[in-house]
């Protein structure tokens, strides 16, 4: 026989060892395989290509230490920790940074295989790359979020709308009856300074007494003022109401044909807490702009988004100078395309980081600031949803503008 | 005295309105009721001219109350002042109301738009009218025009561009399309008098569920005998639509007055249509007596309804809250003379263009109107005169390539 020299029973075990080793390379899943001691023994064609890590790299070192540049060591560290000491262990989003340099994220299982001819027993770890299903997840639980956001708007600014109603019939007649009665007012002075010879003693001195501790002069100069401001008050909170109430769109789902000036007044209302502080905003529009066709409220939420990162981008340089910035909204249109830039005078997006900026999950902000989300959900609506384009022009120092284009017959042959 | 009677479930928003509408006590005579039960007791026993209703209200709703009332008391102008303005309660407060207002509404815009529609109230006398054009959902369209429109909308690839053409040949259509773009639902600061920005501006969904399911159009289903002078009607009112907008062009009105002046004139007739439409027999018979000259059409008018067909046409208008100079260039196109306004306006472009359209052409439907040139001589625009005429003669010939080229053009 030609395979003599090996005994047969080594032969087929090598034979079917290599058998093993090519279907687990072809699983799209990391397939890790441990000794009792948690050193690793096996790792599979995936496991290198998701971690960025080669095998021989890999192979003889610990999970928490085999190259794989985990964003969280303790995290890992843990779940090392677990498996080998309750034989079992689960993570559902580890985050680290492939080859790339991109943050992904790996949802990691340990189980402990007790007999596991030929070798030794130890452990199989598996790891699925969940990054995408994550951004959909959190896109999806997004939209729900709004969608809750439009239904509850509605039924607040019913409420709201029903006092404003009476606060400002009331104002308006308070605005009337102090103007009548002021007019008033002034007729009887005059009528008390012509009589006032005939007016006994004791009544001017009254009367004197109470004009200045009622101090008629401030009265008569505030009322008007007090009436106007209070007036103003209101008209606020209405145009407040009505923003908030366009700006979440409970209509969403389909698509309408939007006046884009108007949704972005909309939302630089809405979004006034975020800027105010730091940036004054200019909107230069196109008035020629026609309606476009579009997700209402996915489009304002992707303005809002460019509005929020404009003023984020603002703040870290006003905290160094002290002076305020500015964002400017434009408009313009040509007849394929309206488009919308957004620009700031902020920091500037620099160079090492440009092509990330619409990742799901990349920020620079630090934790708890953002998500990471705000720019990959613009994309995402922008590319996916309206067949449009997004794209920026930043310099570091001078500020970054985002450019988005929509396209004016969607549905038109010609683009697709 | 108009007689006002004003609906909320809160007293305090009816508090508010008896106050800031102290003022306005001299000319309007108001009520303020606290439930729909109550208002439709109070109806019960005296007439009143407006109801202005809130939406949500426990038992019965506004929606409910105005169908109750348009039933009972059917012309009244009824008003909906709502906090609520999400798109399903308008459609359901569509059919039964004239005007939708938004809370918080401007005590001083609220006071324009009731008494904008009382403007043209006191020229309709005959409450049979009244009642009638209160009542009425809807003006009939041209056939083909309606089926147009149907066939675009339920295209796969309809647009908004086409569907907005198609309405502004119609002026039952438009007008219906007007007053629904401007209720206060869209939260529009403007008025809007271009039906093809009006159909951008609600939106192509709801356009089409406007028409396919709450039926806000509806087309003429007559006698043939009516049908004739309902095509003629037609063709007369595009074509002083058409050179209205010419007119005020060359006065280099500004782009306001310019499509203003199209809508005029595309509507200034709608009175004819709706007589047309609804006392189909006594108004055919009226037209067929036209045959002296000395006896205008708007005299027989008078003696037959106590009004003409102008003052028909303005009411509807004026109650379904079209903007004010629509209303003015209805209710005086063929006596500009009678209106206040001593500036060129889409009333003037309208007059004129009717004036020069009717003499060219004749119809069963029309009768020379006589171009008051002391009108326009108060304008000082009367030196123009010509230069229209000879605009209409392009109109003509513009029309004719275009008919030659558009097969889907409904004259053909």
């Amino acid at each position: 026989m030609w395979a003599g020299a090996m005994p047969i029973d080594k032969l087929v075990r090598e034979r079917s060892e290599r058998a093993t080793d090519l279907l687990l390379d072809v699983v799209p899943m990391a397939i890790i395989a441990t000794g009792c001691d948690g050193m690793i023994t096996h790792w599979n064609q995936t496991a290198a290509i998701i971690f960025g890590v080669h095998k021989e790299d890999a192979v003889g070192r610990r999970l928490s230490d085999c190259g794989v540049q985990w964003v969280d060591r303790a995290q890992i560290l843990r779940f090392e920790k677990n498996m080998l000491e309750t034989r079992h262990a689960s993570e559902d989003d580890a985050a680290f940074l492939n080859a790339d340099q991109d943050k992904r994220l790996v949802g990691l299982t340990a189980r402990f295989i007790a007999v596991s001819q030929p070798q030794t027993p130890g452990y199989i770890i598996t790891g699925a790359d969940v990054t995408d299903r994550r951004a959909m997840q959190v896109q999806a639980s997004h939209t729900q979020k709004m969608e809750a956001i439009g239904q509850l708007s509605a039924g607040i600014a019913h409420e709201i709308n029903t006092p404003t109603q009476y606060v400002s019939d009331n104002l308006s007649f308070l605005n009337e009856g102090w103007s009548s009665t002021h007019a008033l007012m002034v007729l009887y002075r005059k009528a008390l300074e012509a009589a006032s010879e005939s007016i006994p003693e004791k009544l001017r001195a009254e009367l004197k007494q109470a004009e200045e501790k009622f101090d008629f002069e401030f009265i008569s100069a505030e009322m008007p003022k007090a009436i106007e401001q209070a007036n103003d008050g209101v008209r606020r909170v209405a145009k407040i109401v009505r923003a908030m109430k366009e700006f979440s769109h409970p209509d969403a789902a389909e698509k309408s044909t939007v006046d884009i000036n108007r949704a972005i007044e909309t939302t630089v209302t809405v979004a006034r807490n975020e800027w105010k502080y730091v940036a004054e905003v200019k909107t230069e529009f196109d008035e020629k702009l026609p309606p476009v066709p579009c997700y209402a409220g996915e489009l304002n939420q992707v303005i809002l988004n460019l509005i929020i990162n404009a003023a984020h981008a603002i703040k870290d340089v006003v905290r160094e100078s002290g002076q305020k910035g500015l964002i400017t909204v434009r408009t313009s249109n040509n007849e394929d395309f309206a488009e919308i830039s957004i620009s700031d005078t902020g920091t500037g997006i620099p160079e090492a980081i440009r092509s990330r900026v619409f990742d799901p999950f990349f920020t620079t902000k630090e934790v708890g600031k953002g998500t990471g989300q705000g720019l990959a959900l613009a994309h995402s609506v922008i590319r996916k949803k309206h067949r449009g384009k997004i794209w920026f022009e930043s310099e570091v120092g001078k500020g970054t503008t985002f450019f988005v284009q929509l396209p004016m017959h969607p549905d038109s042959p010609a683009e697709n | 005295m108009q007689k006002l009677l004003f609906v909320d479930d809160e007293p305090m928003v009816l508090q508010g309105l008896r106050r800031s509408l102290h003022s306005m006590s001299h000319e309007w005579d108001m009520t303020f009721v606290e439930s729909g039960d109550a208002a439709l007791q109070v109806l019960d026993h005296e007439p009143f001219d407006v109801i202005i209703t809130d939406m949500r209200m426990p038992k019965m709703d506004g929606a409910q109350l105005l169908e109750e009332v348009k039933r009972r008391h059917p012309g009244m102008v009824r008003m909906v002042l709502s906090g609520q303005s999400s798109r399903e309660a308008v459609l359901r407060s569509l059919s039964p109301t004239h005007q939708y207002m938004s809370k918080p509404c401007d005590p001083q815009d609220l006071r324009t738009k009731v008494a904008q529609a009382f403007a043209m109230r006191d020229l309709l006398e005959n409450p049979r009218l009244k009642a009638l054009i209160s009542g009425l959902k809807s003006i009939p369209s041209l056939p083909a025009v309606y089926d147009e429109l149907m066939e675009e909308l339920q295209s796969e690839d309809s647009s908004t561009a086409r569907v907005g053409t198609i309405i502004s040949k119609d002026a039952g259509m438009t007008a219906k399309i007007l007053q629904i773009a401007n209720s206060a639902f869209l939260g529009l600061r403007h008025h809007i008098s271009n039906p093809a920005q009006a159909v951008c501006m609600i939106g192509m969904d709801m356009v089409r569920a406007l028409v396919v399911s709450v039926n806000v159009f509806s087309q003429f289903e007559g006698k043939s005998s009516v049908s004739s002078r309902w095509q003629d009607l037609w063709e007369h009112s595009l074509a002083v639509a058409g050179l209205a907008k010419r007119i005020a062009a060359s006065q280099k009105a500004v782009k306001v007055i310019v499509e203003d002046s199209f809508t005029a004139g595309l509507l200034h007739d709608i009175g004819k249509i709706i007589l047309l439409a609804e006392v189909a027999d006594e108004y055919a018979a009226l037209l067929d007596s036209l045959v002296d000259p000395s006896v205008s059409l708007a005299d027989l008018e008078r003696e037959k309804f106590g009004c003409t067909h102008a003052d028909v046409g303005a009411y509807l208008i004026g109650i379904w809250g079209l903007p004010h100079s629509l209303t003015q260039a209805v209710g005086f196109h063929d006596r500009p003379g009678l209106c206040v306004e001593n500036r060129f306006s889409p009333l003037t472009a309208t007059h004129a263009a009717d004036a020069i359209v009717s003499e060219k052409h004749r119809s069963a439907t029309t009768q020379d109107i006589a171009l008051d040139r002391a009108y326009l001589d108060k304008l000082g625009v009367a030196e123009h005169e010509a230069e229209w005429r000879e605009l209409y003669e392009e109109e003509i010939k513009q029309n004719a390539r275009e008919v030659g080229h558009d097969r889907k053009n409904p004259v053909c």
